[in-house]
């Protein structure tokens, strides 16, 4: 007889702990690789997400090109805007118009497109006609919305042919705003009545002019892209938060489901383990034994577990940002086809899940046989057998 | 086993065990337990002794003792010339893997361990050759009449049979005694007979062995019998 006749024979006589084993290692590897690579991901996304303009100065180049529509009913005050053009000593500052709740359901309704820049004033002229509160001579940013598979569009008596889309993630930004703007209208006491005016980064550097001018028009919020920057921080940091609980639980779960399997595993043996001890054998004999077994099936669980989460999380993935992003063509972030089972693939975390996997495994096993091994006397052992 | 079988009558003088004054109490929170009191025992080679007593008299304190699973509080004990005083854990393992065998009431097999393989694995752990391994056991398995359940699992045998596999084992490394704890106990009266039987045909090999048990007709077989009671030994007339 060999010794690793026994492990043999324990791994094939009792196959349904075998199998338990072995699933149980893949699984864990499987749920604990998918939550940290989807969060992980997810998290990395979000910075994109949750920027109002993923590239600002791109967005006031297009501004040149490409007009994006502001929902209608939208708050603004010509006249800010032109005090601020003054103020500032410039032609025209890029607006961001926020709308009011009620406003942004219907703008949701409607489908906002890019329209060419120079299609723009009578777009605008239309809109303002229509509605009385457009700014007349506007080149500036607005919210859009996705929508591509036209290639024109009428509105208000206008058809405008669709150059280009702005991606969905927008819509977070008007959300973001508008919490943040009621509660700028609550402080100032200008419900309503407030308006955020998005300018660019070169203007920055006036901070105590943009101070000043905030404190002269208290319904005015200027919002410098470094606070855009900070905004969004403070969300992608909760998000991030939320996110590593999240996959800190996943692991912790997975852990905990590995070590119960180990736990099963060594006591279904400790009967075993007593009669080599009676018979003399060699702590270390016995280490052995666990050691080597738990190998075998870690490294069947990984077997089945690294093929399973790569194939997982290539398919959640490809579902979820095939839902996502389906028409997007500004927002260049994702591109389809079968890269997607490769490009986005976290070989660094993926093996890292890997690892503590691994170690967990066989740590477990020899702490858990440790202390099965310790705990008892030798003379203790009479009384059972 | 011939080896041990050429042994001259001279040799069988040779004192396998020798206890003198072994006490052992057992402290509980609340109160101290004498078992033995002062155990007095001399065991030479090729003997076969039997230890009877009533229940918790400490039959099987004595022989975990004995068999180095336990420890005593006072008194000298010694195994083929060794005492085992001062033994670190790592030498007792030793003396169990190479001069104790072990028969237990319960078998303890290991169950996923074929006959043979069950056989072999006390030689296993001493690292005998495979070669050596399969001889010995084929020895035994026949000796045992397990000849044609070799590659049988401990719970696909009768209860007769796993007591017979286990004494195989017991005896594989050719250990100086067989300690038997209850050997018949788990078993019926014809089952009882034949291990009986094979206990007793391992004197032409001068097997030493020592069995606590219950069952009187142990004296068919035994050369000397004690009595264990209140912490002492009496040998039986
Ligand atoms: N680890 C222990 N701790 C405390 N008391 C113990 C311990 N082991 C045994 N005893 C006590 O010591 C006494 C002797 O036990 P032992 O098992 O040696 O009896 P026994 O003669 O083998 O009995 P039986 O014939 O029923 O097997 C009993 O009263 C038992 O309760
Ligand atoms: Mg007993």
């Amino acid at each position: 007889m060999k010794f690793n006749q026994y492990i043999f024979n324990n791994l094939t006589q009792k196959k349904v702990r075998t199998i338990l084993c072995i699933i149980g290692i893949a699984t864990s590897l499987v749920s604990s690789t998918v939550m940290a690579l989807l969060t992980d991901y997810y998290s990395s996304r979000t910075s994109t997400f949750f920027r109002p303009f993923p590239e600002f100065d791109e967005v006031l180049e297009r501004g040149t090109n490409f007009i994006q529509l502001i929902p209608v009913g939208s708050t603004i005050d010509l006249e800010v805007k032109s005090d601020l053009d003054t103020y500032f000593n410039i032609d025209s500052i890029p607006l961001l118009i926020v709308p009011n709740n009620k406003d942004l359901l219907s703008f949701y309704n409607n489908y906002i497109y890019g329209v060419p820049f120079l299609q723009q004033q009578i777009l605008f002229q239309s809109i303002y006609l229509q509605m009385g509160r457009w700014p007349q001579n506007s080149n500036e940013i607005v919210v859009g919305n996705e929508y591509l598979d036209k290639k024109e569009l009428t509105l208000f008596n206008h058809t405008f042919p669709i150059v280009g889309v702005i991606s969905k993630q927008y819509s977070y930004l008007d959300r973001i705003i508008i919490m943040d703007h009621s509660i700028l209208e609550q402080k100032t006491g200008n419900l309503g009545k407030t308006t955020v005016i998005f300018i660019p980064s070169f203007l920055e550097k006036n901070i105590s002019k943009i101070d000043k001018f905030e404190l002269e028009n208290s319904h005015i919020d200027i919002l410098t892209s470094s606070e855009m920057e900070a905004l969004h921080g403070q969300i992608g940091d909760f998000m991030n938060n939320l996110v590593n609980v999240l996959s800190v639980f996943t692991a912790g779960a997975s852990i905990i489901f590995v070590f119960s399997l180990e736990l099963m595993n060594i006591f279904s043996r400790k009967k075993d383990f007593d009669i080599f001890r009676i018979l003399g054998a060699k702590t270390k004999t016995i280490f052995q034994t666990v050691v080597i077994e738990n190998f075998i099936l870690l490294i069947s669980g990984l077997i089945i577990g690294i093929p399973v989460s790569i194939l997982s999380f290539s398919l959640l993935y490809s579902y979820l940002i095939l839902n996502v992003n389906q028409s997007t063509t500004f927002f260049t972030g994702f591109s389809k086809g079968w890269n997607y089972i490769f490009h986005p693939f976290q070989w660094d975390l993926f093996i890292e899940n890997i690892l503590i996997i691994s170690i967990a495994n066989i740590g477990f096993a020899l702490i858990i046989s440790l202390i099965g091994l310790r705990q008892y006397k030798l003379s203790e052992l009479k009384q059972k057998y | 086993m011939n080896s041990i079988s050429t042994k001259t009558m001279n040799q069988k003088e040779e004192i396998i065990l020798q206890l003198t004054g072994i006490e052992k109490s057992y402290k509980t929170y609340s109160e101290t337990l004498h078992v033995l009191r002062g155990v007095d025992l001399t065991i030479h080679r090729g003997e076969i002794v039997s230890i009877m007593g009533p229940s918790g008299s400490g039959k099987s304190t004595l022989l975990n003792i004995i068999g180095l699973l336990d420890t005593y509080d006072s008194g000298m004990y010694s195994i083929a010339g060794i005492d085992t005083t001062n033994l670190t854990r790592k030498q007792k393992q030793q003396i169990r893997l190479q001069k104790i065998g072990f028969v237990f009431q319960t078998f303890n097999l290991i169950q996923t361990l074929t006959v043979q393989q069950n056989i072999e694995l006390p030689m296993n752990l001493l690292r005998k050759s495979q070669e050596n391994q399969h001889k010995r056991s084929s020895e035994l398995m026949a000796e045992f009449g397990l000849t044609t359940k070799k590659k049988k699992f401990p719970y696909q045998l009768s209860i007769g049979e796993q007591q017979r596999v286990s004494i195989a084992r017991a005896l594989v490394n050719n250990p100086v005694i067989i300690l038997c704890d209850e050997p018949t106990g788990n078993l019926d009266e014809e089952n009882a007979q034949t291990i009986l039987n094979h206990l007793s045909n391992l004197k032409r090999f001068n097997t030493t062995i020592l069995i606590v048990t219950h069952n009187p007709s142990i004296k068919q077989i035994t050369d000397r019998n004690f009595i264990l009671s209140h912490g002492k030994i009496e040998q039986q007339a």
